[in-house]
């Protein structure tokens, strides 16, 4: 069954037919979030406050557009909404804070799987630092394989915003990289 | 190929969404072109890591916790209730109870909504009869955005300033050119204003502004504003309506001039 006929049996009140929607989407959504909220614990935040809403506001949905689009659309204003109440630090910045240069050192770690792990955490750490307006687009197209139009749709602005904003975004992110020696 | 035009070639390259000719051009110049070759290697690289960060599955007794929120979600009901509105049935027997039942709701909306109407009524004249009184509420949060210390009259033209960002300098050395030169409005619905001009305002965080009201049309002066500084606030622009700009503001704002100037932004209202 595609989205449209689910979409269809939903409004009818096929409660299972919305399970299967989310079923299918979670992953997707939950992978979306959790670069833009930076832990697990608020992205399945988001992933639960997304389908609930969908499912409130699903009358209102305009089939002229993909389901998709609509629900990330959904999904990052919700992430937004969570990063704003969000008021403690990550674990890292703490432990930064209190031991310094000293903690960097610790984690200079020899091995190749070590050096992976550690590369990875700083590229998470430096999406965290983009704005979200910047960080969100980047997420859409290089984890989610959104096209220009489809993250114009999902975020509501000009495809030209778009490439702008994808454009700061990886510049950001190379120089912040490039600080920490992660090169390309 | 100027470094602008290649560093968006680049993008477009990268993303699949440049055109043939394009894309021949690029590739070509990449055999011979060292810094273009690195430039489309790191972003290839940046995607290949940023792809290995996803693959994350929610945990099994999420998904089910999920399921079952959605199962007893309440907006059920109303799906329900538009469901029954959208395929009425006609019943010959139904019954004066019932078709009386169906009129309460909409009698309680219409009595809501006329004291909601008297409500503001009252409100309006009480801010007639006393322009000095304390501003209201929502005038006290845009007032608190902009600058704490300023006595907010409604009603009339104020300005307000919020602090210089560092190394900017003092107004009486900006340089202004003339209002018509640069000028970019948004068309906002009446409702939204506020909310465009207060995510207007935290958009462009240390940019000096003077703020002025006339009625439900707001403006801003940007001051100093570098032509990035713009070109960002454009964008942002965007997502609170319809936005015009002068041909000489967009000029500016694509040459990426290191000038900065004072930008004027207006939020008109709409009747939408």
């Amino acid at each position: 069954m595609n989205d449209e006929e689910l979409i269809e049996r939903t409004l009818a009140g096929d409660k299972e037919a919305f399970g299967r929607l989310a079923q299918k989407y979670q992953d997707r959504v939950y992978n979306l979030a959790l670069p833009i909220v930076g832990n697990a614990e608020d992205a399945l935040d988001v992933v639960q406050d997304t389908f609930l809403q969908a499912l409130s506001h699903l009358a209102n949905f305009r089939r002229s557009s993909r389901f998709y689009t609509w629900l990330y659309r959904i999904a990052y204003n919700s992430a937004v909404g969570a990063l704003r109440k969000r008021r403690k630090t990550s674990s890292i910045d703490a432990a930064t804070e209190e031991f310094g240069d000293s903690f960097e050192a610790q984690i200079d770690a020899p091995d190749a799987e070590a050096r992976r792990q550690d590369d990875a955490r700083l590229l998470r750490e430096a999406l965290e630092k983009l704005p979200v307006e910047y960080r969100a687009p980047l997420v859409m197209r290089e984890i989610d394989g959104a096209n220009y139009e489809q993250i114009a749709e999902a975020l509501d602005v000009p495809v030209g915003t778009v490439r702008s904003r994808l454009h700061r975004a990886r510049a950001a992110l190379r120089e912040s990289l490039e600080r920490v020696g992660v090169g390309g | 190929m100027e470094t602008n035009e290649q560093n968006e070639l680049v993008d477009l390259y990268v993303d699949g969404e440049c055109s043939s000719v394009e894309r021949a051009a690029i590739e070509a110049r990449a055999q011979t072109d060292e810094r273009l070759r690195s430039e489309i290697a790191w972003a290839m690289t940046l995607r290949r890591r940023l792809k290995a960060m996803s693959g994350a599955q929610v945990p099994a007794d999420f998904s089910e916790r999920l399921q079952s929120a959605l199962r007893e979600s309440p907006a059920w009901d109303a799906l329900s209730a538009a469901s029954r509105t959208e395929s009425p049935r006609v019943n010959a027997n139904s019954n004066r109870a019932e078709r009386r039942a169906a009129l309460v709701p909409a009698i309680v909306g219409t009595a809501v909504v006329v004291a909601l109407v008297a409500l503001c009524a009252l409100a309006f004249l009480r801010l007639r009869q006393a322009p000095t009184d304390k501003p209201m509420a929502e005038e006290n949060a845009l007032e608190k955005v902009a600058t704490p210390e300023t006595d907010l009259i409604p009603e009339q033209n104020v300005v307000i300033r919020t602090p210089a960002a560092e190394g900017n300098p003092a107004p009486n050395e900006s340089k202004t050119l003339s209002e018509d030169q640069f000028w970019s409005t948004a068309i906002v619905p009446v409702d939204d204003l506020k909310k465009a001009t207060f995510r207007f305002q935290t958009q462009c965080g240390k940019l000096e502004l003077e703020f002025t009201k006339f009625d439900n049309d707001v403006e801003f002066l940007v001051r100093n504003a570098g032509s990035d500084d713009w070109a960002e606030l454009s964008s942002a622009l965007d997502e609170f309506g319809a936005l015009r700009e002068s041909q000489a503001l967009r000029d500016w704002r694509d040459s990426s001039a290191e000038s900065t100037q004072d930008v004027r932004v207006s939020f008109k209202t709409s009747e939408e």
